[in-house]
């Protein structure tokens, strides 16, 4: 059990320096744009990882404006055309535009990541703060859950979560919404634990120790205090989180619990004509699945730089 | 009346079952027909015989060899193929066990043909009112020589046994409610005596649904799921889970001489793409393709010898009849005029596909090509007219378009079946037609939406389960009766067409009505109907004799035919 | 220590029982039953379809079946198969081997892979052979392993007409053979595996290297490589351990996938199956079992934290 550890010592690196990270980071804060060029220099491949991501949600955001077609509809006669200038990406096997479909795809992915995100590390910051500050009763509780939790096959409960709500209601929005919730929900549980031990981590710190002699609620201390501290981890948590969204996403086409058709989810495009067709026409294949490596490369990279730049204890780590 | 010796030949009959056999048959084409012109019983030798000339086999047959084909994408679920209805537990008992008829596979015949051929009855025989079938048992049937049948004799009691079980305990217990009694006079004859006319008869029992059961395992064991003992032409082997099932040559076989084959084994391969690779690799000797895969294959390995023929496949679109929109008939035509099934062929089948009509294509002794003269007037019905389609809606009130639900299960018919149902919505939109799709999962379709239990006003696009008999597509589909009627089809023009033609016995006429019947419902369009495409089954090219037929029960027939030449 | 993890041991039993009640209440709202299964389109004989739920129990109140079924458990019996009746014991005997092969082999390739990458990447921070491995590790983790697993399977056969073998030999049968079926899996699998770890040892390692003791090993002109391997990579595997504890669902997901494209007979391809058809104590069997091994790797790796870390001490 790790509530056992001594000096509260968390599990993973990224977690228990975070409080300090913060505290130095604050009063030597750059300008926006300078701290964006330091960082690019010294992290260049979170700076590419950075890019991709914003070029995602650009695309997500004016899907509409980029896409020269509508995602849904196609010709049976200008089926599996090769890329060419009237079709940038080709066509499948529909007769539909790829690139369309690749860039509308992209508001699926961010919608299935930031809500698989919004779900999972929401709720493993709320279990883990509370189970971490309070502690006692409480985290004993928790913590059964948790190991409960973790324990549950997760294929099982997204199976299960999109069988069960696509026979209630199905507009598009339900099933993305749905399998964003599943995913946020497998993911949550192991994830709370990393947040409780960056709890942990400060929960005695002298400052709290103050606050609460000061006569600060719990919620206040959780709030003004825990909270900021703990961004750090939790930010790179979420990062992560969001590749492995999409990823996961994919492999739930595959399996048959993706995004309804015609959606234009890249994971089921990748898993049905893409794996059906690839050897005729590779190039329904190669663009849903560079649109996802290169996502998850972007979330990625950006979270690993994160980390190295809001741990102090990677900052400075470079061998003389 | 040509094709029956040629399949007696292959088997290498005796002349008495030969004329037998061709007898039988010609009592069903004259038996209930009024003017029956009197039997010409010159007529049966002279076409066997001429026959058996042009059908001799392309090789001499070799034995021995182990045959692999990629048979199911998952386990058979229970290996008591009564007591579970699914194909592959009805594909599992057609290597172990015996019918009274299957159907004939050889060459000459077309897969998809399903002439009813003996099996384990060597011959059977028609009354002239056509009420009772006379079934002879082959002397040579013997139970595979395994305990506790230890290689007993197959008798009429055998069969009587499984009638009675299948009467009993099997959920298709429904297509033989036609029969009365079934009796046996003595051990190598069974009679069957039916309530009524039933033209499809032969093909009801040809079918692989009343398997001959061995009586001493199910009263010692209570089902058949423990000892897969039969009277079939392979003895069961071993079943590994998740891999395989593994069937030995029945030396006792009464086709004497087949199988060819030493071992067969009977792969179970998930994914399509494991399959296409399995063949290119030469590690399966026989496996189904996609339309795409084997355009693939046929490229990078000209080698693989390709069988297509069309599919018994209907795909088609309902909804319930009693209520609107769809209970007036201008809004389901405007349905079918809105599809484009040109498109549809191109799209999911390469190029080359069928348009269903009442009967998909595959049926081939039956179609009639809903786009062809002899459709008639309605075929205009099958053709593409977005105009048409919105003027037909305009006239039935919805000029401003339709908004309706589509329930479509998409994970249980693959892939072609998923892009058919985005293609199929999106024809229907060009037409004003916006259709709302809500997938369902298979398992709440099959018992629910399948079976017509779905709200009044939403569309419904699926599969419909392949028959052997247009009577069993009609009649479950249209029948107020039938078990398939997805519907509430209630037409009563319609039903008696339907009970006609299973009364008709001369096969010319019986014909002639189902053709009618297939003109009349290309107006009606209870069911709007879609587009099947080819087959495709992939073989190794050391495989010989290999003469495919479709039906679930195809192991008995076509397997112990084949031989293996050349294989390393 | 003993008590601890006697304690631990004793603390697992609410969590599992609270997994199998989740998945038994699962899978029973799932829509559709085994029966509807068994008698697909002929579930029009609404009698049959009533008398066979009546035989297999599905018709009693679920807090009955549930506690049928786990007093079975109780028993040591995994109850039976829905659809055919046949013993889940007997069914899981063979699969579990599969699986449990699969995941080790899988994960012994991950960290072949993860572990030297990573200590390279850490010891080269912030230079092109980092950037490239780390591109590398997160390139790996970016391709889904479904598609990785269709093209290792499709090209081999379209360009020198290989594949694995398609009919699975069993380890006890002939282990050559076996490996030579497992290996392409249990690659592809550890590669998806190995990516996450790649990145935690280098991060991991960042921080141990800057941990006074390696200071002063290096002060005392010990060399290197014994550096690295001896004292930081000891302390660094710690977190490493326990992420492999977590990646345990990961390996379960990857299993379901793999064991489908290389037609291996595991328990990940029998879980899907079990769940499709709906039969309900095969599905519970199977989480009950997934549930037992991951609970039982994370007291593990807790345990193995405190033998490697001394300063954690369990009351």
């Amino acid at each position: 059990m790790r509530i056992e550890q001594q000096k509260g010592r968390a599990p993973n690196g990224l977690t228990a320096a975070a409080p300090q990270a913060r505290a130095r980071l604050q009063p030597e804060r750059p300008r926006p744009a300078r701290a964006l060029w330091h960082f690019a220099r010294r992290k260049p491949l979170g700076a590419a990882g950075g890019l991709l991501v914003l070029v995602l949600i650009i695309t997500a955001l004016f899907a509409d404006i980029i896409a020269p077609y509508a995602y849904d509809v196609g010709q049976g006669v200008e089926r599996l055309k090769g890329p060419s200038l009237r079709h940038l990406f080709g066509t499948d096997n529909l007769g539909r535009d790829l690139f369309s479909r690749i860039v509308y795809g992209s508001r699926i992915s961010i919608a299935v990541g930031f809500g698989a995100v919004l779900v999972g590390t929401g709720l493993a910051t709320l279990i883990g703060v509370v189970s971490g500050y309070f502690g006692g009763a409480f985290d004993l509780i928790f913590q059964r859950l948790i190991d409960a939790w973790v324990a549950f096959p997760a294929i099982i409960l997204l199976a299960c979560l999109v069988t069960i709500s696509t026979t209630r209601d199905t507009s598009p929005t339900t099933s993305i919404a749905i399998v964003a919730l599943a995913l946020g929900l497998v993911v949550a549980g192991g994830s709370s634990r990393v947040v409780r031990s960056a709890v942990l981590g400060i929960r005695d710190m002298p400052y709290i120790e103050a606050a609460r002699c000061t006569g600060c609620s719990d919620l206040r201390i959780i709030r003004r205090y825990i909270l900021p501290n703990i961004l750090a981890p939790v930010l790179i948590l979420a990062t992560v989180q969001l590749g492995g969204a999409i990823l996961a996403e994919s492999t739930l086409s595959f399996l048959g619990f993706g995004v309804k058709p015609p959606m234009p989810a890249w994971g089921s495009m990748l898993a049905g004509s893409g794996r059906q067709y690839f050897l005729v026409a590779p190039w329904l294949a190669i663009w849903p699945g560079l649109a996802i490596s290169l996502a998850v490369f972007g979330f990625n990279m950006l979270g690993d730089a994160l980390r190295d730049v809001l741990d102090p204890r990677l900052r400075g780590s470079q061998r003389k | 009346m040509a094709k029956i010796p040629t399949r007696l030949a292959t088997y290498r009959l005796t002349r008495r079952t030969l004329i037998l056999g061709s007898l039988a048959a010609f009592a069903t084409a004259c038996g209930g027909a009024d003017t029956s012109a009197p039997p010409q019983s010159s007529g049966a030798p002279q076409s066997s015989s001429g026959a058996q000339a042009s059908i001799a086999p392309t090789a001499a047959p070799k034995a021995g060899g182990t045959l692999i084909i990629r048979q199911w994408t998952g386990d058979p679920p229970d290996l008591d193929p009564f007591l579970n209805v699914t194909f592959r537990a009805q594909e599992f008992a057609g290597f172990f066990y015996s019918r009274l008829l299957k159907f004939d596979a050889g060459p000459g015949t077309q897969p998809n043909s399903f002439i009813p051929a003996p099996d384990l009855a060597e011959s059977y025989q028609i009354s002239q009112d056509g009420l009772t079938y006379t079934f002879k048992l082959r002397a040579n049937a013997k139970w595979q020589n395994k305990a506790p049948l230890n290689g007993r004799a197959v008798t009429s009691d055998d069969v009587i046994y499984s009638f009675e079980r299948f009467r009993k305990v099997s959920p298709q217990k429904g297509n033989l409610d036609m029969v009365k009694e079934v009796k046996a006079p003595d051990p190598q004859t069974v009679v069957f005596t039916l309530n009524n006319v039933f033209a499809p008869f032969e093909t009801t029992i040809a079918s692989p649904m009343l398997w001959i059961m061995p009586k001493e395992v199910i009263e010692a064991d209570g089902d058949a799921r423990k000892r897969v003992i039969g009277s079939g032409p392979f003895i069961f082997d071993r079943f590994e889970k998740g891999v395989q099932v593994v069937a030995k040559r029945n030396p006792d076989y009464y086709f004497q001489g087949t199988p060819y084959v030493d071992e067969v084994a009977l792969l179970i391969v998930p994914e399509e793409a494991t399959a296409v690779a399995g063949v290119r690799a030469k590690s399966i000797d026989i496996s189904g393709l996609t339309a795409s895969d084997r355009k693939a294959v046929g490229t990078s390995d000209p080698d693989i010898k390709i069988l297509e023929y069309p599919q018994n496949q209907l795909y088609f679109m309902y909804w319930r009849l009693e209520a609107p929109p769809f209970n007036d008939v201008r809004v389901r035509q405007a349905v079918s005029l809105a599809l484009d099934r040109d498109e549809i062929i191109s799209v999911l089948w390469e190029g080359t596909g069928y348009p269903n009509s009442a009967l998909p294509a595959g049926l081939r002794s039956f179609y009639l090509d809903p786009r062809s003269a002899a459709m008639g007037p309605n075929a205009k019905y099958f053709k593409r007219d977005v105009e048409g389609a919105k003027k037909l809606l305009a006239d039935a009130g919805f000029a401003g378009g339709l908004k309706v639900p589509l329930i479509a299960s998409l994970n249980a018919y693959g892939n072609t079946f998923n892009q058919s149902v985005e293609l199929v919505i999106k024809q229907l939109k060009d037409a004003g037609i916006t259709a709302d799709l809500r997938p369902q999962d298979y398992s709440a379709y099959i018992s629910s939406t399948f079976l017509g239990k779905f709200d009044p006003g939403v569309m419904v696009w699926g599969l419909e389960t392949p028959y052997q008999e247009p009577h069993d597509y009609l009649y479950n589909m249209y029948h107020p009766k039938g078990g398939r009627n997805h519907g509430g089809v209630n037409d009563t023009k319609l039903t008696e067409m339907i009970e006609k033609q299973a009364t008709t016995l001369d096969k010319a006429a019986r014909k002639a009505q189902i053709d009618d019947i297939q003109r009349y419902l290309g107006e009606q369009q209870h069911y709007v109907m879609g587009v099947a495409g080819n087959t495709v089954i992939a073989t190794q090219p050391w495989v010989k004799n290999f003469f495919y037929e479709t039906d679930y029960g195809r192991g008995g027939e076509y397997v112990p035919k084949l031989f293996l030449d050349g294989k390393k | 220590m003993q008590r601890y993890i006697l304690r631990r041991l004793l603390l697992t039993i609410p969590a599992l029982l609270g997994v199998t009640i989740l998945v038994s209440a699962m899978v029973r709202l799932l829509p559709g039953d085994a029966v509807a299964l068994m008698l697909q389109e002929y579930n029009s004989y609404a009698q049959d379809a009533e008398d066979l739920r009546a035989r297999l129990g599905l018709n009693k109140p679920f807090h009955v079946q549930y506690l049928d079924w786990i007093g079975g458990i109780a028993r040591g019996d995994l109850g039976n198969s829905l659809r055919d009746q046949t013993p889940i014991r007997d069914e899981l005997a063979t699969r579990l081997p599969v699986t449990l092969e699969l995941g080790l082999l899988g994960l012994l390739i991950s960290l072949l892979i993860a572990i030297p990458l990573g200590v390279y990447s850490a010891v080269r921070q912030d230079t092109i052979s980092d950037y490239l491995a780390r591109s590398g590790a997160i390139a790996m983790l970016a391709i889904p392993g479904f598609w990785f697993g269709t093209l290792a399977i499709t090209l081999p056969a379209l360009w020198f007409k290989w594949t694995p073998p398609l009919r699975y030999t069993r380890l006890s049968e002939d282990p050559g053979k076996n490996l030579g079926q497992m290996i392409l899996p249990a690659v592809i699998l550890g590669i998806g595996l190995s990516g996450s770890l790649m990145r935690l040892t280098r991060a991991q390692m960042l921080e141990v290297l800057r941990q006074d003791y390696i200071r002063t090993s290096r002060a005392k002109g010990l060399n290197e490589r014994a550096t690295i391997f001896r004292h930081a990579l000891r302390n660094a595997i710690i977190p490493i351990i326990t992420l492999l504890g977590l990646q345990m669902a990961v390996l379960i997901g990857g299993a379901v996938v793999l064991e489908s494209i290389f037609v291996l007979p595991g328990m990940g391809r029998y879980l899907l199956e079990s769940l499709n058809s709906r039969d309900y104590p095969v599905v519970q069997a199977i989480v009950l079992i997934f549930a037992s091994m991951i609970i039982m790797v994370n007291l593990v790796v807790d345990l193995m934290y405190a033998w490697l870390d001394p300063r954690i001490r369990y009351s």
